[in-house]
């Protein structure tokens, strides 16, 4: 998005520290990364700027935002204060996307990756912020065509959020292997489950799973630093797929590909968010949470990435593999009491098999990379 | 012989041909059925009968555990999977209140 950092880092800083303080617990707003395609043959086509043009004087203008590269938008909830209102907008929101993009003569994708479409043909969209970040991060911006699902949850407290985001560092790789929606990219079945973690969260600076911070103190010392030495120019540059917001009191859950049906991505979103409330209310309970060090996390995250909920995740307080999709049914099992409480429980679900599962069955079934796009694209436009 | 107690004897007969898990993979069956239709369209349309349903069948996965092979197995696990993605949709709340103007969500995707 092309929003301009109008405050200078200190105020920044102050800004989000002050706001956290006086946050609210538990509000929220859902982000869905969106592939333009072209309707008949499917391929990424760069038409943001008409689709946007579209939705001038619509509902769903303030909603909307560009993305890196003119074949795709973002779409968001906008604030909600409890989950039902979340999971219902949605639902709005892809309804009056798919609208705006029937008059563009546009279809839309969701999966993390575009399977065969080639980043050398996507267009970086003309904002002074996507210019910054072309000139800055050059092969690893032009490489990053891929589409996420992002949830925000309002947290109160600036030390309890950077403790919520040090405990959830740990969940990220099960939230991924629920979410994998990316076999494909490049023409090729890529043997991974979820190919936009590896092209996007894998090549990004300051991407994936952050060291734990510990206290608002010592992630405010470690921003501060990344300014005074000129490694950042503005806070959206903090790319972690976790991480508090600095200009919205949220922690920010971006570990998730993009998800084609509706219910799943109502799922997946229910579950990152009930898992930011069951972290801050074990903060509050005096509950022992995890804390382990990046290198554990990073083999979870990996099998996340190759095996998505078709493998095993290491369970590191009995030091033993269990399948991912029992791993995501214990996080279902300890979210249970917060998510009954904030109303979340009744959309918690897995799915037989995710949207990555689906699409290698029908490779393995010999369907053309074509056919198995527009098997998922159904499912994003006929939600 | 009394007829009464002759009716009793012929039910105990037929109750001790019946093989308990072959009585409850029929009650999954049709409670499958019944949720699916719950989760249907008015007029029958009754989430709270569906989520009953769908809580039943998985309750009796456990004692159907041993007597299933792994084909019925993972089409029990199919079935609650599907079952309980329809249930998401269907339990969405019809309007929902939307803060104007007032983003929690800043607008930040991927690569902002």
């Amino acid at each position: 998005m092309g929003d301009e950092q109008v405050l200078s880092p200190e105020e920044q800083l102050a800004s989000a520290r002050d706001s956290f303080a006086n946050g609210t617990d538990f509000t929220l707003a859902i982000e869905e990364e969106f592939a333009l395609l072209d309707p008949e043959s499917l391929a990424l086509v760069n038409r943001y700027e008409d689709v946007r043009a579209l939705a001038a004087g619509t509902p769903l203008d303030e909603h909307l935002a560009g993305e890196l590269i003119a074949s795709e938008i973002e779409v968001k909830t906008g604030r909600c204060e409890t989950f039902a209102d979340a999971a219902r907008l949605l639902g709005t929101r892809r309804d009056e996307l798919r609208a705006l993009a029937d008059r563009a003569g546009v279809a839309l994708g969701a999966t993390g990756t575009h399977p065969w479409s080639a980043w050398r043909d996507q267009r970086i969209i003309d904002t002074p912020h996507y210019r910054r970040n072309d000139e800055y991060l050059r092969y690893v911006v032009w490489r990053n065509n891929s589409f996420g699902l992002h949830v925000h949850v309002g947290v109160r407290d600036p030390d309890r959020a950077i403790r919520v985001c040090d405990a959830m560092r740990a969940f990220l790789p099960e939230l991924l292997a629920l979410s994998a929606s990316s076999p494909l990219v490049e023409g090729v079945v890529t043997g991974l489950h979820s190919a936009r973690t590896q092209i996007f969260t894998r090549m990004f600076p300051r991407c994936g799973i952050p060291d734990a911070f510990g206290s608002w103190d010592e992630f405010e010392r470690f921003v501060r630093f990344l300014y005074d030495t000129g490694s950042i120019l503005e806070h959206t540059q903090l790319w972690w797929s976790i991480r508090p917001h600095l200009a919205f009191p949220t922690v920010e859950v971006r570990i998730a590909d993009a998800q084609p049906d509706l219910a799943e991505s109502r799922a997946l979103a229910g579950l990152a968010y009930a898992l930011v409330a069951r972290c801050a209310r074990a903060l509050d309970d005096g509950e022992p949470l995890p804390e382990l060090p990046h290198r554990y996390l990073e083999e979870n995250l990996w099998r996340a990435i190759r095996y998505g909920l078709s493998g095993e995740l290491i369970d590191f307080e009995r030091g033993v593999t269990v399948s991912a999709r029992a791993r995501v049914e214990q996080l279902l099992d300890w979210v249970a009491p917060v998510a009954d409480e904030l109303g979340v429980s009744e959309f918690l679900a897995v799915p037989q098999a995710n949207a990555a599962e689906r699409q290698i069955a029908r490779a393995a079934d010999g369907w053309s990379l074509e056919q198995i796009y527009a098997e998922q694209v159904g499912k994003a436009v006929t939600v | 012989m009394d007829p009464a107690n002759e009716r009793d004897e012929e039910i105990a007969r037929e109750f001790a041909d019946i093989k308990v898990h072959e009585l409850l993979v029929n009650t999954t069956t049709m409670l499958a059925s019944i949720a699916a239709i719950r989760l249907g369209e008015p007029p029958d349309r009754d989430l709270e009968q569906a989520k009953l349903a769908i809580d039943a069948i998985k309750a009796l996965q456990r004692p159907l555990a041993d007597f299933l092979d792994d084909d019925m197995k993972s089409q029990l696990n199919g079935l609650i999977a599907s079952l309980q993605m329809a249930y998401v949709n269907a339990v969405v709340p019809a309007s929902a209140a939307e803060a104007p103007g007032d983003e929690a969500a800043p607008p930040d995707g991927d690569a902002a």
